[in-house]
């Protein structure tokens, strides 16, 4: 057990059986011709809960296996290699054949790529230090039900009345391996809850939620403070107004300005910087954000949500600076997409690692005083955002401020602008970062957006 | 007796491999309500993928996909207890009926015995062919080349061209403690394409479309100009949105066009009418039957027995028959769309809209295909009405917070409207409107019904299922429009 996690000797050897599984896989379609060939296996199980009305309202288990195979064939005359792949979630002798078959027949049907392929194997992963993303919980039903119980009641004695409130935990593994000798996984928990609460006012009726996720279950916020803040928020809502069209400065509040950072990523991903999808393409070295900005990787955060020692490459993870005094250090690229872009693979094959967006200023009321008057947008609408352009445009609501306070809540409006200006035009990072995700940063002040409200 | 062609598919494809014969199915839903309990199903499921992909002028890659297994579930009054198995086999189905009853063991109920499940005859929605094996690879291949070929074609300006071709089979078999046995064989099919434009001065934008639906995909490659008319609006997407000036920011007057548009429908209402949010009383349409909640001209159904269309469905993954149901009526609310558990719950009836993302999900109330009847006006007479307004043609989906009714929906072509005549394209925006209300300041509605083309996708709690949606060309007197222009 060198490559990953420590573990439990259950799931050792549930890992030990897949990666067999794996590696029989990988000679199969050795001997059945593949050039090359990569396999992924993973497997999770969880239990999860909801209540309302002070009763238990569903329990679920979930128990998930996948096998996926991919194979590249190099045919006579050609330049490259092509591809066929094939997944089962069935993981008997007779599926996996199944999909091993259909995989080599698709690549005989496919068009050679001289990009595609494995990663250089100097790049594979050969350090697999303890990330701390097994956290051995003990899990049953009454727990979970308690904890969903004890959240709901508290937000009940708030006031409001609870739509939902729930608890999961689970615990999964994958392991990747590939033709060039590469296997190793990766494994870890998970435990999450949350509140969902509705307050009513003269006929109107709002509806707000709060939620937590960690490695384990005693690492979530307590269940009354969860249950108080989805009460408080859902009541803050109501009396809602809507707003004077007009261009305003808008303070995304953290949860939702991590959207914001998923925009960024996206956009410096390499599929869509190759695919000509992306309106940062070519910003690498540029300065995309103000000069105090920075924003770092770092794949090896204890227990962290992203934290992994390899790439879906089976390329090792590096620690890095995204974006350094406002300039854009690099994007995220797979072994495919570096090779079509002719740079470096950054370990990012299936996506970032850990992102923090550092903070420059204080806390939320103090990043209202900052607002002084302006926006302060709780919750976005919709999918309105172009990859392409960074034309922005999103449905929000949440509250309008006048020297520095919360004046009254507003909905039914929109922000637009485009993320480039948005990007440049960034007042301030708040120290009052959301811890949730892969994605922690605190809310981000942004000079100047267009809202349109009803006048 | 069609349906006799499903359940025997089914039985084969789904519990002949493991044995397991329907008088094990009776038995493992009498365990599965041994401890008590109102009501308990098993839901069969095998589902089978294909995809093949071009990018850069070649189909580049290709996948399979291979699902399978059954979801128990029991219920006892509101509550729910839910596993499953990917192994279907005596032993499977009753160890996951074993985890599912834990939701009544505080309960003690009596044993439940002779439980006994028959099929009813139910007309087929669609050919039982297997949309995967159908069409030869090289046919395939052809018709995406083709695309990309006729892409690049129209327009000097397209750069990028990826196209993609999907078709999927999905056979399920329910058995429920209330008697019900029911089978389909769900055949899907889905084409689209994304090209790029650039005008070489440093602009460049993108447009989607595609299509499908439950039909076999030889109908959709022989039914002469339908690929090209995805590839034809896909490039003009993506050209007009090259010249789009900025989008009007405020409150105005919106024309919403025929079609896809319908997504309006599917946001502002249709969510709200869903059963289970109505039961819990957080919808903001909660308690709202015989009101009214559009205007005169305003009658909306939700049916999945349109032939071919995504959202529809020979039963639903409950056993229930589709059906066409009636939502608004001439502006007044008639009706919610129901699951097993929620119409039981509410003492109303099963409408047929009891849908589930997979085996490995609950079922709940969820919309087939939403659309709005046609009305008397001329499209061109609803747009020469505005003096100043909106004309949006094709949106790339919505969100909406059934609570408070609010609820977007991102227009990606869009027109100016000003003294009655389209005039410039604008870029993408989005629009916000409140539910209840919005179908109030429908003023007219034209004669133009149309469908989607067939890539509807509805997301709820994490779970995705296929919808159609059509609409005629609207006017909505007031609108918020979330453009950057004042």
């Amino acid at each position: 057990m060198q490559r990953g996690e420590s573990v439990n000797q259950e799931i050792k050897t549930k890992i030990e059986n897949a990666k067999s599984i794996v590696a029989e896989v990988l000679e199969t379609v050795k001997r059945l011709g593949a050039f090359e060939a990569e396999v992924v296996y993973s497997q999770g199980s969880g239990l999860a809960v909801s209540t309302r009305g002070g009763q238990v309202d569903t329990v679920e288990r979930n128990d998930d296996r996948s096998l996926a195979v991919t194979v590249y064939l190099k045919k006579p005359d050609q330049q490259g290699l092509s591809k066929g792949s094939a997944s089962t979630a069935v993981l008997d002798a007779d599926a996996i054949a199944l999909s091993v078959e259909k995989a080599m027949n698709i690549a005989r049907w496919t068009e050679p790529d001289p990009h595609m392929g494995l990663a250089d194997p100097s790049l594979l992963a050969t350090q697999f230090p303890d990330l701390q993303t097994w956290k051995p919980q003990t899990v049953s039903a009454d727990a979970l039900i308690q904890r969903a119980l004890q959240a709901e009641s508290a937000a009940r004695e708030c006031g409001v009345s609870v739509d939902n409130s729930s608890a999961q935990a689970g615990e999964g593994f994958s392991v990747y391996g590939n033709s060039h000798g590469f296997i190793g996984h990766q494994a870890g928990t998970t435990a999450s809850a949350s509140v969902v609460a509705l307050a009513e006012h003269d006929g109107a009726m709002e509806r707000d939620y709060w939620w937590d996720a960690s490695r384990h279950l005693a690492g979530l916020m307590p269940a009354e403070d969860m249950g108080e803040q989805a009460a408080c928020r859902t009541q803050k809502r109501l009396g809602a107004k809507k707003l004077a069209s007009g261009s305003y400065p808008v303070l995304f509040e953290a949860p939702v300005a991590k959207s914001l950072v998923g925009h960024l990523l996206q956009a410096i991903s390499g599929s869509a910087l190759y695919q000509d999808a992306s309106f940062l393409k070519g910003a690498a070295g540029q300065a995309v954000f103000p000069s105090w900005l920075q924003i770092s990787e770092d794949p090896f955060v204890p227990g962290g949500f992203a934290s992994r020692h390899f790439d879906n490459d089976g390329v090792q993870t590096r620690a890095r600076s995204l974006v350094s005094d406002g300039v854009l250090q690099g994007y995220l690229l797979s072994c495919y997409a570096a090779r079509r872009l002719g740079l470096e693979p950054t370990g990012n094959a299936g996506g970032a690692h850990n992102i923090e967006v550092h903070a420059n200023a204080g806390d939320l009321p103090a990043l209202l005083k900052q607002l002084d008057t302006g926006l302060l947008v709780t919750e976005l609408m919709g999918q309105g955002m172009n990859p392409v352009t960074g034309d922005y445009s999103r449905g929000a609501s949440g509250f309008w401020v006048e020297n520095g306070q919360i004046q009254y809540p507003v909905n039914e409006i929109t922000v637009a602008g485009n993320l480039k200006d948005m990007y440049a035009g960034l007042q301030a990072v708040g120290s009052d970062t959301d811890k949730r995700s892969k994605i922690q940063t605190g809310s981000w002040l942004i000079d100047k957006m267009a809202v349109a409200g009803n006048r | 007796m069609m349906q006799d062609t499903n359940l025997k598919l089914a039985q084969q494809r789904l519990l002949e491999p493991g044995n397991v014969t329907v008088s094990d199915l009776e038995n493992a839903l009498a365990q599965a309500l041994s401890s008590g309990g109102d009501f308990a199903d098993l839901y069969f499921q095998q589902s089978r993928l294909e995809a093949w992909t071009l990018e850069d002028q070649k189909v580049k890659s290709g996948t399979h996909n291979i699902d399978q297994g059954v979801g128990v579930r029991v219920n006892s009054g509101e509550k729910t207890g839910f596993a499953y198995s990917e192994s279907i086999t005596r032993q499977g189905i009753l160890e996951a009926a074993r985890q599912a009853r834990t939701i009544t063991r505080t309960n003690r109920g009596q044993e439940s015995g002779g439980i006994q499940v028959q099929a009813e005859p139910v007309p087929r929605m669609y050919d039982t062919e297997d949309v995967l094996a159908a069409v030869e690879n090289q046919h395939i291949i052809d018709t995406l080349r083709r695309m990309d070929a006729r892409a690049r074609a129209a327009d000097s300006r397209v750069h990028k061209v990826i196209c993609s071709l999907v078709t999927a089979q999905e056979t399920m078999l329910v058995a429920a403690s209330d008697g019900t046995l029911a089978a389909d064989v769900r055949p899907m099919v889905k084409i689209s394409i994304q090209v790029v434009a650039t005008d070489g001065k440093g602009r460049t934008e993108t447009g989607f479309a595609g299509g499908g639906g439950r039909r076999s995909l030889r109908e959709i490659l022989d039914t002469p100009g339908l690929v090209d008319s995805f590839v034809d609006q896909a490039v003009k997407t993506a050209v007009i949105n090259l010249k789009a000036k900025p989008a009007p920011a405020g409150s105005m007057p919106v024309v919403v066009g025929s079609g896809w548009p319908g997504v309006l429908l599917h946001e502002a209402i249709g969510h709200g009418l869903e059963g289970d949010f109505n039961r819990k009383g957080s919808s903001a349409f909660s308690g709202r039957i015989g009101q009214r909640v559009a205007s005169d001209a305003c009658t909306v159904i939700d049916s999945g027995l349109l032939p071919g269309r995504r959202g529809s469905l020979s039963v639903d993954d409950e056993g229930t028959p589709a059906a066409e149901n009636v939502l608004i009526e001439n502006g007044i609310l008639r009706g919610y769309m129901q699951d097993k558990l929620n119409a039981r719950l509410m003492g109303m009836s099963a409408t047929g809209n009891g849908r589930r993302e997979s085996f490995a999900h609950l079922p709940m109330p969820r919309m087939t295909n939403t659309y709005m009847l046609a009305g008397e006006h001329d499209p061109g007479e609803i747009i020469a009405s505005v003096d100043k307004g909106l004309y949006a043609v094709n949106f790339a989906g919505g969100q909406v917070d059934i609570t408070n009714g609010k609820f977007v929906f991102s227009a990606n072509e869009a027109y100016l409207i000003e003294n009655g005549k389209v005039t410039t394209p604008v870029k993408g925006a989005t629009l916000i409107g409140d539910g209840p209300t919005v179908l109030t300041r429908v003023s007219m509605v034209g004669n133009d019904l149309a469908f989607d083309q067939g890539l509807g996708v509805c997301g709820k709690d994490g779970q995705s299922v296929p919808v159609g949606i059509g609409q005629p060309t609207l006017r909505v007197d007031e609108l918020t429009v979330g453009g950057t222009h004042f």
